[in-house]
């Protein structure tokens, strides 16, 4: 009879805990004022936000009693130097959501990431420090970062928003987008997807944008300075700027489509390329 | 900054150049042309980059994909683990197709090769990628490291096509849609390379397409072994 009331227990406990939330668990470490955190998690959403405090506070949600966090803090006593975060699947068994692990984690401004997701998006917001993420088929967002920022995803989107660190970012299929940079060098590399820019260049900036198939937007203020050089096998390039053209050089010829030329004062350089998308380079629409 | 047959001299003469051989003409129209110093600097720096792969450390991964090919020729045996049973299931998977080892030789070679194009999921924090260099840079690769790149290729996606069952659904589909979209990307470069005018940057496209499935091979075999 006790063994009868013990086995429905077995099943309880768990389902109550399910019930009540106790399939999150949050972490506490008090760190320096720019540790480095690492996390490799399969599935699920991680959000890494930087604050003023000096320390980091991990939150996971996990989608079964059967996924383990391993978070190891180093050194494990006094100031924490860097911190590894790791989704364990107990049992192996577990895929998709049911593999599903979210990630919420508040750090110091000066933290550097090196975050692998490959089946969930990766959000991170205002942070100093380096950022190095890679996903198979999650989306990147990165916002109002001053450090640099490597992110690849094989089928996912990539997102950069007011970046003033140097940013290289490369995909696939999925789509790269930037809004509003400031920093002085960019690197974007997508194959299938299409490239979009809107924002003013810094003086002296370097910005290389190369698709394969997909079409590039580039929409800048009209006080924007660069030297252009916009090329295109199969496609055409398009511009509504104000351009003083170069002359044409042999490659202009070598080329289905080139277009090279100054905008206003030529500070920054644009490097566009598409074997077979267009190029459109057209002012930014004002803001509303 | 006009166009003439100087240009095209730089280019005849440039192989030429890389290989050691003084032509101070091109270093001098070089100097006058614009393009073609841009040319000349973006090969420098590929060479330089080059030069700074061969330093770098290899990964975890890279052991544990060697391992994984040395299990799958039966050369090694693995002691099971109860933790890993489902990376050994997909050994298992392997050895019932097993890549001849002359393919085991060339795969070990290949990824000594892919040591200095990261994986997408394998970190190199020294220097920007040397993938995302090559593909924003004029792209020089000789047709022999053409050649090696795609024997590499080739053994890369016949592990990957033992491996691809184990791979969790939608990744898998994610790396198939990608491979279409490279392969698609491949043929239409192999094409136009007969295509005297876009030559150059038909090369350009090719070189970092390679690198680029190379990498996606490379990393959906680490999920497809450690899942």
């Amino acid at each position: 009879m006790r063994r009868i009331a013990i086995v429905p227990l077995l099943f309880v406990v768990p389902a109550a805990a399910w019930a009540s939330g106790s399939l999150r668990r949050t972490d506490t470490f008090v760190t320096i004022a720019n540790p480095d955190i690492n996390l490799n998690n399969l599935v699920g959403v991680v959000v890494v936000r930087g604050w003023t405090e000096a320390r980091v506070r991990a939150a996971y949600t996990m989608a079964s009693p059967h996924i383990e966090i391993d978070a190891t803090p180093i050194p494990d006593s006094g100031q924490v130097q860097r911190i590894e975060l790791a989704t364990h699947l107990l049992d192996p068994a577990l895929q998709g959501a049911r593999a599903r692990v979210d990630y919420t984690i508040d750090a110091p401004f000066g933290s550097s990431l090196e975050i692998r997701n490959p089946q969930g998006v990766v959000r991170i917001e205002k942070l100093n420090g380096d950022a190095w993420v890679a996903s198979v088929g999650g989306n990147i967002f990165v916002s109002d970062s001053s450090g640099r920022v490597v992110a690849r995803s094989i089928g996912g989107q990539i997102q950069i928003i007011r970046a003033s660190g140097y940013v290289e970012v490369s995909s696939v299929t999925g789509d790269l987008r930037f809004v509003s940079p400031t920093t002085s060098r960019i690197r974007a590399r997508t194959s299938s997807g299409n490239i979009v820019y809107q924002g003013n260049l810094v003086p002296a900036a370097d910005y290389v944008m190369e698709t394969y198939s997909g079409d590039i937007d580039f929409m800048c203020p009209p006080a924007s300075s660069f030297e252009l050089k916009a090329r295109s096998v199969e496609g055409k390039v398009f511009h509504e700027l104000k351009l003083n053209r170069k002359n044409h050089h042999h490659s202009v010829f070598y080329y289905g489509n080139a277009l090279y030329g100054t905008h206003n004062d030529g500070a920054a350089t644009l490097e566009l390329t598409s074997f077979r998308g267009n190029i459109y380079l057209r002012p930014q629409p004002q803001q509303p | 900054m006009l166009a003439d047959d100087s240009c095209l001299n730089f280019e005849m003469q440039l192989a030429d150049y890389l290989e050691g051989e003084p032509r101070p003409a091109l270093l001098a129209h070089a100097r006058q042309c614009d393009f073609c110093r841009c040319v000349l600097a973006d090969i420098e720096q590929v060479r330089a980059l080059g030069s700074e792969m061969l330093l770098e450390e290899p990964s975890a991964a890279l052991w544990k994909n060697i391992r994984a090919a040395l299990v799958a020729e039966g050369i090694i045996r693995v002691r099971p683990a109860s933790r890993g049973w489902r990376m050994l299931r997909g050994i298992r998977g392997a050895l019932w197709h097993p890549l001849p080892v002359t393919g085991l030789a060339a795969a070990v070679t290949a990824i000594i090769i892919l040591l200095g194009t990261p994986g997408y999921l394998v970190r190199h924090p020294a220097a920007p990628s040397p993938a995302i260099q090559r593909a924003s840079v004029y792209q020089y690769m000789a047709p022999g490291d053409i050649a090696q790149l795609t024997r590499t290729i080739r053994q890369l996606e016949r592990s990957y096509r033992v491996n691809e069952s184990y791979l969790e659904p939608s990744m898998k589909a994610t790396y198939e849609k990608s491979l279409e979209s490279l392969n698609s990307e491949i043929q239409e470069c192999q094409n136009s390379l007969n295509d005297e005018a876009n030559r150059s940057l038909a090369s350009q496209y090719l070189s970092t397409a390679y690198v680029q499935k190379a990498e996606l091979l490379q990393s959906a075999l680490e999920y497809g072994l450690h899942q």
